[in-house]
């Protein structure tokens, strides 16, 4: 961008309005296209497990299917059943949505770039670096639950009900272990900035999944608990409840809440990215070779972010559904000692080992 | 609550099993571009040959549904030879269950009712189509169908297959 394309706007309305407008609707084109993308990700490598092909028909390699699939969800009649609260049942597609989607606005995918030279100055990539990130990413994944429970209690359907009934008694297990989890990482950081947890796992030179593996595979499983996915797929489970919470939803608000469920993959992943996987970082930071090599921090992050992907379709193929007493249970009487046992290691290992 | 179970020993061989399977070889035939060959004693549409056929009926009788409508007609050849022309010849298709009697009690077996046409593609736009065949349907449809498909199988053709005579139907009774 060279100087004088930009001369006409002040520096205030630039570097406040007009960058991060431009970021945001970059990073949402990001975003959207990777959620887009992950639902054809999960059909072809759910097919490939099940020896099936998976979709082939729409375009080579099926790389229309998202498309195609938008066009067929925005076409079909947008049904209000019986009964329901209109307004709710409109709102609850929206208030899931949006929350996941919010969070995209703190997730750094990178430090800074100048786009290959494009530019004068680097910029980065992100569109805010919040001092207290991580607290509003828990607050806001905890949002989403209004959606769920909203969708469930408009519908006036028992199905949607029980989804979102069980939904309420998952989201109070999983999050106390999620948070613990997330604590232990803070006090290896020492901040909650996400930008500042990268840079930590820098400086220290080794990525926290090593000293925290407890508290990575404690927050990659109620990871999966806050993304309704299999096992902890009791909200929408299709063998019980139809599909839970957004049974009674059609058109464009049925592709809403499949959309969120993606987008809150996608967060679980770039959160497990960035907290224990170094986020941009290539692999063992503190290695000499790193110096000499050009640092490809979008490739690093996304190919973190695919691998987390491609776990959740595979533990998808894997794994029978968990009923919920059992889920609340491994919750409160694993989960939650494990995470309070792990945020004193981590303590111990913060003070003695990472100086 | 052994100590192997705290290692998630379990949850990892699941893991191994299902990816295990991710690289293997897909068994799935693209249907439309490609077709699997049906074996020989697949049950095809009927195929009949009216012109080799004694109108002796045992089909007609042999059939447990009586699905299959026969009417036939004596005549005189100019030889002096008596024989049975057929005017009728119906199988209603959408009631047959494919048990292949017809064709086993057949005594031109093999040349005058014949089953195995190794023809799958049957569905039709109206609605006739699919579910009654008459004689001259009967005689014509399985020939059509392989010449639409580039010729019969060699392992299918029937003898008669390239008799022209098979596509020229004695006349009924009303008709001479």
């Amino acid at each position: 961008m060279s100087p004088e394309l930009l001369s006409w706007m002040s520096p205030e309305l630039l570097n406040w309005v007009v960058i991060p407008a431009v970021k945001t609707a970059v990073i949402l084109a990001i975003v959207l296209t990777i959620v887009a993308y992950a639902t054809l990700l999960e059909r072809k490598v759910l097919a490939y497990i099940q020896a099936r092909v998976g979709p082939n028909r729409a375009g080579p390699k099926a790389i229309l299917q998202p498309l195609a699939d938008g066009f067929k969800l925005m076409s079909k009649e947008d049904l209000v059943p019986d009964g329901a609260m209109r307004f709710l049942h409109l709102l609850a597609p929206i208030l899931i949505m949006v929350p996941a989607l919010a969070i995209f606005a703190f997730i750094p995918m990178g430090d800074t770039t100048t786009l290959f030279g494009l530019l004068e100055e680097p910029v980065p990539i992100f569109v805010a670096d919040l001092n207290v990130a991580v607290l509003f990413v828990i607050g806001f994944a905890g949002l989403g639950l209004y959606g769920v429970v909203l969708g469930g209690w408009a519908s006036n359907s028992k199905y949607s009900l029980l989804g979102a009934l069980r939904s309420a008694a998952q989201i109070v297990s999983y999050e106390v272990p999620q948070a613990l989890a997330l604590i232990g990482v803070l006090v290896l950081a020492g901040s909650m900035s996400l930008v500042r947890i990268v840079e930590a796992q820098r400086e220290m030179g080794v990525w926290f999944a090593f000293p925290g593996f407890l508290a990575f595979f404690i927050y990659f499983v109620c990871g999966v608990a806050e993304t309704n996915r299999n096992p902890f797929d009791l909200p929408e489970c299709e063998s019980e409840l139809v599909n839970g919470y957004f049974t009674e939803y059609s058109g464009v608000k049925f592709a809403l809440f499949y959309m969120a469920e993606y987008a809150n993959i996608l967060v679980v992943s770039c959160l497990s990215t960035i907290l224990f996987l170094g986020g941009w970082l290539p692999p063992f930071p503190s290695l000499a070779v790193w110096q000499h090599l050009p640092s490809l921090p979008l490739f690093w992050f996304l190919a973190k972010v695919f691998v987390f992907i491609f776990f959740y379709i595979w533990v998808r193929a894997t794994f029978p559904r968990y009923r919920f007493d059992q889920l609340m249970g491994l919750m409160w009487k694993w989960m939650l000692p494990l995470a309070l046992a792990n945020l004193i290691l981590l303590a111990l290992v913060k003070l003695w080992l990472l100086k | 609550m052994k100590f192997k179970d705290l290692l998630l020993v379990d949850l990892l061989l699941g893991l191994w099993t299902t990816i295990k399977h991710f690289p293997r070889k897909k068994f799935t035939v693209q249907y439309p571009e490609k077709k699997l060959a049906v074996p020989q004693r697949f049950r095809g549409m009927f195929r009949l040959n009216v012109n080799t056929c004694l109108g002796c009926l045992m089909c007609q009788n042999a059939c447990p549904i009586d699905i299959i409508h026969m009417e036939v007609h004596d005549e005189t050849t100019p030889e002096g030879k008596k024989r049975k022309v057929v005017d009728r010849f119906d199988i209603d298709i959408k009631r047959c269950m494919f048990c292949g009697i017809c064709e086993s009690v057949c005594p031109n077996k093999g040349k005058m009712l014949t089953l195995r046409t190794g023809s799958y593609e049957w569905a039709a736009y109206e609605r006739d189509h699919a579910l009654y065949f008459d004689r001259e349907r009967l005689t014509h449809a399985v020939d059509e169908y392989w010449a639409a498909r580039g010729g019969w199988p060699e392992h299918l053709r029937p003898p008669d297959a390239a008799d022209p005579c098979a596509c020229i139907l004695p006349p009924k009774k009303e008709d001479a």
